[in-house]
């Protein structure tokens, strides 16, 4: 997947777990707290994430997941991971 | 909501063994057992304060959270007396702060009783409205206090405040302890209805707040000092995940659970919605 893909699937998988986001530009500075997602909303993030590109993100890698360059860097993790297999 | 006689039963065993395990290695004495003799006035700084205060503020509201937990619990022995031990060992985390908070020489007598001013003005109702639903909230609570203790016990070390290590070693142990009350609980309530039990823990984990939200006098700025509260990811990482692995079950089904509430809540709306009148067609012309 290019930059473009991945940032477009995050923008999906935000809106689906906060539809108050859907449509606001995402940056990967943009912390996971400034923009008000709650625990809960990350894993639906990541559960949206996990059924698109049919993986599973072990939980310690969540920990990353401070901010909205952190589910790109997993995003891309996984690709690279898919493409080396 | 009706609770069988071996559900009583097991709730029992597992305040037996919490209340055993306290009696025997986890009681301490605020005064005896605190070396209060070590107190080092020149590690105390505002954001020592900020926290101890804060702290202190979410204890103080045992009274509240006592009440509304006795009359959720009391016609069930093990809950109701766990609520009893609760209170007990919540209230000597509350008079161990408010005690350091003035023998530091942090707050005066006059400011700490302005903020308890403060706090009794206003009265903390319970978050949610089932027992099984308050379990799940308990037990998500427990241990984002725990891992909040702990981190104030890791920081007193790391600074050589040995009498602050040792106040939160005692009561971080102590929301460990009512943690894994909290866990065992949840263990017997998946083995009685998964599904209920699951879907309630959804829930509460997606409508979860601290309790000091709302309560306790400029909470939002208190935050902002490290230490006071505890990030998300830290939170899922330490706190619901190792809850989800624990009672068997894991992220994916509890957003499932949570997907398969809200659809079955929209559902309701719409029924109870009246439906939209049909408009009269006009004549077609010919």
């Amino acid at each position: 997947m290019n930059d473009t893909e991945i940032q477009s699937l995050i923008g999906e998988a935000v809106a689906f777990a906060e539809p108050r986001l859907a449509g606001v530009s995402l940056k990967p500075k943009d912390t996971i707290a400034e923009l008000g997602i709650n625990s809960i909303s990350v894993l639906e993030i990541v559960g949206y994430l996990e059924d698109k590109l049919g993986v599973r993100f072990p939980d310690d890698e969540l920990a990353q997941l401070n901010t909205i360059g952190g589910l790109t860097d997993l995003i891309r993790g996984r690709d690279v991971a898919a493409q080396k297999s | 909501m009706s609770i069988s006689i071996a559900q009583r039963e097991r709730a029992y065993r597992a305040y037996n063994e919490f209340f055993d395990l306290a009696e025997r290695k986890r009681r301490w004495h605020p005064f005896n057992d605190v070396p209060w003799e070590k107190m080092d006035k020149d590690k105390n700084t505002e954001e020592v304060a900020i926290c101890l205060e804060t702290f202190c503020g979410v204890e103080l509201y045992v009274p509240d959270y006592t009440a509304n937990g006795f009359n959720l619990t009391r016609n069930i022995f093990g809950h109701a007396w766990f609520q009893a031990n609760w209170g007990y060992e919540e209230s000597k985390h509350g008079l161990v702060f408010r005690e350091y908070l003035i023998q530091s020489g942090l707050r005066t007598l006059e400011q700490y009783y302005a903020f308890e001013d403060k706090i009794f003005g206003q009265v903390w109702n319970l978050p949610f409205h089932t027992r099984r639903q308050m379990t799940c909230y308990g037990a998500l609570q427990e241990s984002a206090t725990y891992l909040i203790y702990q981190a104030q016990k890791e920081k007193a070390k790391r600074e050589g405040a040995e009498l602050l290590e040792k106040l939160f070693f005692f009561i971080s142990r102590d929301e460990a302890a009512h943690h894994g009350f909290y866990r065992k609980v949840l263990q017997l309530e998946m083995e009685d209805d998964r599904e209920g039990t699951i879907s309630d823990l959804a829930h509460v984990v997606a409508n979860f707040q601290m309790p000091g939200v709302g309560l306790i006098p400029e909470y939002e700025e208190r935050l902002k000092v490290a230490g006071v509260g505890i990030s998300s990811d830290h939170f899922l990482q330490q706190g619901i995940f190792p809850l989800l692995k624990v009672l068997g079950t894991d992220r994916r089904e509890l957003i499932a659970s949570l997907q398969k509430s809200r659809m079955a809540a929209a559902a309701a709306r719409a029924e109870a919605e009246p439906a939209p009148e049909t408009p009269e067609l006009a004549p077609v012309q010919a």
